[in-house]
């Protein structure tokens, strides 16, 4: 291996008297901390940073006095070919890019950012990444070897023992040598050839360009120009030789666009985590607002600054976790004892993140849960990544979409101030300015913006008087959704545009999953582009469901297909489109659903096909002229003696009853055919249930039902009436207790006696329970021959 | 169950150790402090950092002596976990003791003998736990002659495992502590809260533990688990969850050294060749983890399937076709030593093992010769 340089020497050269090369590691706060005090010192005449140069417009939003970190710059692009792009841009608090930029406003020092622009920059990416991409370090296999031999697990833990805990002791030479050297080891694991492929090359030819610019225009002042970027460029950008690179080409681009959005702790964590960047943001910010109080820290002052720290954190997590166990101060005590022992073991000037997880996984943990461990570790992971939320400045710039949609809700009327939660009544029919409402309220739930959420929908008899269909939302107006709009910009500029492209997004996935391809689902997604009034998708959609149709053999998932269809015909407003798209496909649905009804073994679970009946014939009672009644009459009729399941063919028998297929004759013929036949009484029972299920009034209105239920229930033996009991509740359970009232008193006619007395408090419950006991015991005695002794 | 790596970084240090004092016999197993003397006095003799009171080695030099240090030329004894190693030393420095849990064959044991002899020079004051053991055993019992023609005294005080770590100020080292009655097990509670033994037998007397005690303790969560320890037993101390290696290259490494180690102690000459070795450890893997390399889920024995484990099969093995096969060993060997390991009182583990065999074995067996040989072993089931 060859000598390596000499890194103090170089180090030495970034610190000059014309231009400051900073290296840094985003979000570290060492280096934020070293950055301050070096701004102090030498204050710079012009600050450069690395970042998209096109971010540039948005430095005023983001020294705004109302920008609170953690935010971001939100940046998307869509190019005229279709292809997308969206990536972050993150602030913490400890972001040594945060605090130049803020220093540079404070002091009216002219400031920007100089990496290669956003517009610029190619590929259509399916993820939404970081800007911040650090796995350069991550993969660099010295830096794992420096890991291994310091005894450090990652790169993570390896920063913060040699950076993280001494810096605020380090004297800026000493700090930058350091980095500068951590920087190099890792380039050395990359080729030119590594470094060209994957745009390192470029982005740090272009910010050696706009370094060599800033020092033109900054020739005749004394103070130096600062450039703050990534210290595995730095020394790249200082000695850059290659010419000024060639003027890129932006892209043509169908729109584009940045905008500031908050963001929460986790969020930047998660973020940060795919990027290979510092993660635990909750426990660096903590010590950065220590650290920030002094310039310069001895050793021993640090050591008690991440003591208090790690106590205040073993602390805070035994009272999180106290409902599930109590940690007593001794073992607290014993914690914090542990992780100061680990961190002079593993020769740390202080106790590092690691250190007291360490000190978590001994102490806290008693035993081999894995369950317990996981939860406490969780909970530690939580705390040190902390819950806070950034703020954005209220009136600066925005996205086209956002624009869009604020536009588009005051022409609703609904109001953004965002001070309570809102109600609106919405109603379709009637208002056509309340249909656009309705559509721009369902186009936010479909793009999964936080904004509204819907009371209550049509009912199913406002389907019947379409005059009175109405919507109820509530709505409120928060950071959050403005947040949420403008992350879907990546979908386009415009409302509709952007919920075109999302829902053919969403639908594509589903596809690929597999999911529409029931008739159900399909009507599902057809009803959710009508609710959200996308017109242009119709025809695609109703040619899946078309597709769909044909494809789905179960009976219950057609008859749902069909009660949706319906439901939309009726309860929404009639245009164009969907007067022409819609009733072909109901007509299908019906034909199909009707017909495979009929098939063997195609109708599926008795349960859903008896309930299916029962919906297709609401559609047809409702809506006569939608559909043909006769196809359902002639199901009916064949379904009242063919089908195996005698649920289903006591439902067709009363079904087919009620629409004047049978008349009482043909009824009574079939009760009495099953209920005092030699069908096995689960069959039976079975029917009954099927019956009542379709039309409980038969219970009361039918004498010959009564009749032929007091003959069956007198056939059976008390075992067996005990066994079928539960099911027989169940036939009657739909009943209202006025309609129970009706029942009893037509079961007394029959019986010629009086009106069956109350049972007052006993349990349903009880009473079986009872009845079972009873029979218990008539056996033991009849088994010893004590049976006279039971009343007869 | 076979012994573990035995031999330190030089296979020759191990035999002058032993030959060098002829007044020391020939052991079958000797302790860990006889068997790295050299390496011991080695770190001892660089070892500038500042030691705690009773300890024979600084805590850096003991987590050298346990994880290796190249530029003495120790190798590692203790693979998987570098922060589990750590976190012991430190809590054997503190108030409470060590409570190392896990599965069978994980190295629990190893451990615990490797951080007694590095930090006290002696790993032998052993309590093994049994559902028969009592305070007898644990702390003190008596010479009942002497007990009677004396009465009590020092002289007829037969001390415990437990008695002579206190009164040396040395680590005490407790085998399966989960296995003694929880009744039993609670003497330990005053004992590791006061450091203090009182021996009523002898009037006022109680013994002070010197610096330097500790317990480190062992617990096997297939048995009975921790969950009958009381909680306060459980306080006393610090729990440390020992996995079974989750690297496989390490897997691999780590079972050829230890299987060649014992072949080369038992003087056969026979070289394990890298193909076997991964054939081991795969089917190692794909029965403990329940799911082969390739995803397929397969249900796992109830036999646990340890790194030890596997040494011994691959032990076993080698031995058939050193004896019965002109020293080639191939992948048939391999399998039938494994159904002797899997097979062992549950019957429903040789209906899964055919599973294996029929289907992921069988698979591989199309393409790879190894797996072609291990296949012929299904007869056997």
């Amino acid at each position: 291996m060859s000598a390596l340089p000499d890194y103090r020497q170089q180090a030495r050269t970034l610190i000059g008297d014309r231009a400051i090369v900073f290296p840094i590691r985003h979000h570290s706060p060492a280096c934020a901390l070293q950055l301050a005090a070096l701004m102090r010192v030498r204050p710079p005449a012009e600050i450069l940073i690395e970042g998209p140069a096109d971010f540039t417009s948005l430095l005023p939003a983001l020294a705004h006095s109302e920008a609170r970190p953690p935010l971001a710059i939100y940046a998307y692009q869509i190019a005229k070919d279709g292809a997308r792009r969206a990536a972050y841009y993150p602030f913490a608090e400890c972001s040594p890019e945060w605090v130049a930029l803020r220093f540079a406003a404070e002091h009216g020092i002219p400031c920007r950012f100089v990496d290669l622009p956003f517009a610029a920059t190619a590929a259509d990416e399916p993820q939404e990444r970081s800007l911040q991409d650090e796995r350069h370090l991550q993969r660099s296999a010295h830096l794992a070897l420096l890991a291994s031999r310091l005894g450090c697990r990652d790169h993570e833990e390896l920063w913060e023992h040699l950076f993280e805990i001494p810096a605020p002791s380090l004297s800026l030479a000493e700090h930058v040598a350091r980095i500068l050297a951590y920087c190099e080891l890792a380039r050395r694991d990359y080729t030119q050839t590594d470094l060209f492929a994957d745009g390192t090359l470029a982005r740090e030819a272009y910010m050696a360009d706009e370094l060599q610019q800033a020092l033109a225009r900054q020739a005749s002042s004394d103070a130096p120009v600062l450039l703050v970027l990534g210290g595995f460029h730095a020394l790249a950008v200082l000695q850059a030789d290659t010419p000024a690179p060639r003027p890129l080409k932006p892209r043509a681009l169908h729109d584009s666009g940045a905008a500031l959005i908050p963001f929460s702790q986790q969020r930047l964590d998660r973020l940060n985590g795919y990027a290979a960047g510092m993660s635990a943001p909750g426990w660096h910010h903590h010590l950065y607002l220590t650290l920030r109080g002094k310039l310069l820290w001895t050793p021993a002052q640090l050591r008690r600054v991440r003591a208090q720290q790690a106590l205040s954190l073993l602390l805070r997590l035994a009272e999180d976790v106290r409902e599930r166990r109590a940690l007593p101060m001794p073992t607290v005590r014993a914690a914090l004892d542990h992780a100061q022992g680990l961190a002079v073991l593993r020769q740390r000037g202080a106790i590092a993140r690691e250190d007291v997880r360490d000190a978590v996984r001994s102490n806290y943990l008693q035993g081999d849960d894995d369950l317990d461990a996981d939860n406490m570790l969780s909970a530690l992971d939580a705390l040190m990544t902390g819950s806070g939320m950034g703020q954005v400045p209220r009136d600066t710039g925005t996205v086209p979409l956002l624009r869009d949609f604020m536009t588009r809700a005051h022409v609703c009327r609904l109001k953004l101030d965002g001070i309570e939660a809102r109600q609106t009544s919405l109603q379709l029919y009637r208002r056509p300015t309340h249909r656009r409402t309705s559509q721009l309220l369902h186009a936010s739930l479909l793009l999964g913006i936080p904004f509204a959420i819907k009371l209550a929908g049509p009912s199913i008899a406002q389907a019947v008087d379409l005059g009175r269909a109405t919507e109820r939302w509530q709505y409120q107006y928060t950071p959050a959704t403005a947040a949420a709009i403008v992350e879907a910009s990546v979908h386009g500029p415009s409302v509709e545009e952007a919920l075109r492209h999302a829902f053919a997004r969403q639908l594509d996935q589903a596809l690929a999953r597999g999911e529409a391809r029931s008739a159900a689902a399909a009507v599902r997604w057809l009803e959710k582009a009508c609710l959200a009034g996308l017109k242009a998708t119709l025809p695609q959609l109703a040619e899946l469901v078309q597709q769909a149709l044909l494809d789905d053999a179960a009976v219950p998932s057609l008859a749902q297909a069909v009660v949706a269809l319906h439901r939309m015909l009726r309860s929404e407003a009639l245009d164009e489109d969907r007067l022409t798209s819609l009733p072909p496909l109901l007509t299908r649905a019906w034909q199909r659903a009707l017909h495979l009804s009929q098939l063997p073994g195609a109708s599926g679970d008795s349960e859903a096909c008896a309930s299916a009946l029962v919906e297709l014939r609401v559609v047809a009672e409702t809506s006569p002229q939608l559909v043909d009644r006769d196809l359902l009459d002639e199901a009916l009729r064949y379904l009242a003696d063919a089908h195996p399941s005698p649920l289903v063919r006591g439902c067709a028998v009363a079904l087919a009853y009620a629409r004047d297929v049978f008349d009482e004759t043909q009824l009574q013929l079939r009760l009495r055919g099953h209920l005092a036949g030699t069908l096995a009484p689960g069959d039976a029972v079975s029917f009954l249930r099927g019956v009542l299920g379709a039309t409980r009034e038969l219970a009361w209105q039918q004498a010959a039902l009564i009749e032929t239920i007091d003959t069956l229930l007198r056939s059976w033996d008390d075992a067996s009436f005990v066994h079928y009991l539960p099911e027989l509740r169940l036939a009657f359970c739909e009943l209202t207790p006025h309609e129970t009232d009706r029942v009893a008193a037509a079961v007394s006619a029959h019986i010629g006696g009086e009106v069956v007395p109350e049972f007052g408090a006993i349990d349903a419950l009880d009473l079986q329970r009872l009845l079972a006991a009873d029979l218990a015991a008539q056996q033991r005695l009849a088994a010893d021959g004590l049976s006279h002794w039971w009343p007869a | 169950m076979a012994c573990l790596i035995r031999n330190g970084g030089n296979a020759t240090t191990t035999e002058t150790d032993q030959t060098m004092d002829p007044t020391k016999k020939r052991v079958l197993r000797a302790p860990a402090e006889d068997v790295y003397a050299g390496q011991l006095a080695q770190i001892a003799a660089s070892d500038r950092d500042a030691r705690p009171a009773g300890w024979r080695l600084s805590p850096r030099a003991v987590r050298r002596f346990v994880l290796g240090d190249t530029t003495l030329g120790i190798a590692r004894k203790f693979y998987g976990d570098d922060a589990l190693v750590d976190r012991c030393i430190v809590t054997l420095m503190s108030h409470r003791g060590l409570l190392l849990v896990g599965e069978p064959g994980t190295a629990k044991s190893m451990l615990s003998e490797l951080l007694a002899a590095a930090i006290s020079g002696d790993s032998t004051c052993t309590i093994q736990g049994t559902s028969g053991s009592n305070e007898d055993q644990i702390k003190y019992g008596w010479n009942y002659a002497l007990l009677l023609a004396e009465g009590p005294s020092e002289r007829a005080l037969v001390p415990g495992p437990m008695h002579r770590a206190m009164q040396r100020g040395a680590m005490c080292r407790f085998e399966e502590l989960t296995r003694v009655q929880p009744e039993i097990a609670d003497c330990l509670i005053s004992l590791l809260s006061d450091k203090a033994m009182q021996i009523p037998e002898l009037g006022e007397s109680t013994l002070f533990a010197a610096p330097g005690f500790n317990v480190i303790a062992t617990a096997n969560i297939r048995d009975r688990g921790v969950n009958e320890m009381s909680s306060a037993l459980k306080r006393r101390f610090n729990f440390e969850t020992v996995k079974p290696i989750a690297d496989r290259q390490l897997e691999m490494r780590l079972i050829r050294e230890q299987t060649q180690a014992l072949l080369d102690e038992a003087a056969i000459d026979l070289q394990l060749n890298s193909d076997v070795v991964e054939l081991l450890v795969t089917a190692f893997a794909d029965l403990r983890n329940g799911v082969s390399a390739e995803g397929i889920a397969i249900e796992k024995p109830t036999a646990v399937m340890s790194s030890a484990e596997a040494v011994a099969v691959g032990y076993a093995a080698a031995l058939d076709a050193y004896y019965f096969a002109d020293g080639d060993l191939h992948g048939g060997h391999v399998g039938r030593q494994l159904i002797g390991t899997v097979l062992k009182d549950e019957p429903t583990d040789g209906a899964k093992l055919k599973h294996y065999f029929d289907v992921i074995v069988k698979a591989r067996a199309q393409t790879q010769a190894p797996w072609r040989q291990m296949l012929a072993a299904r007869a056997e089931l």
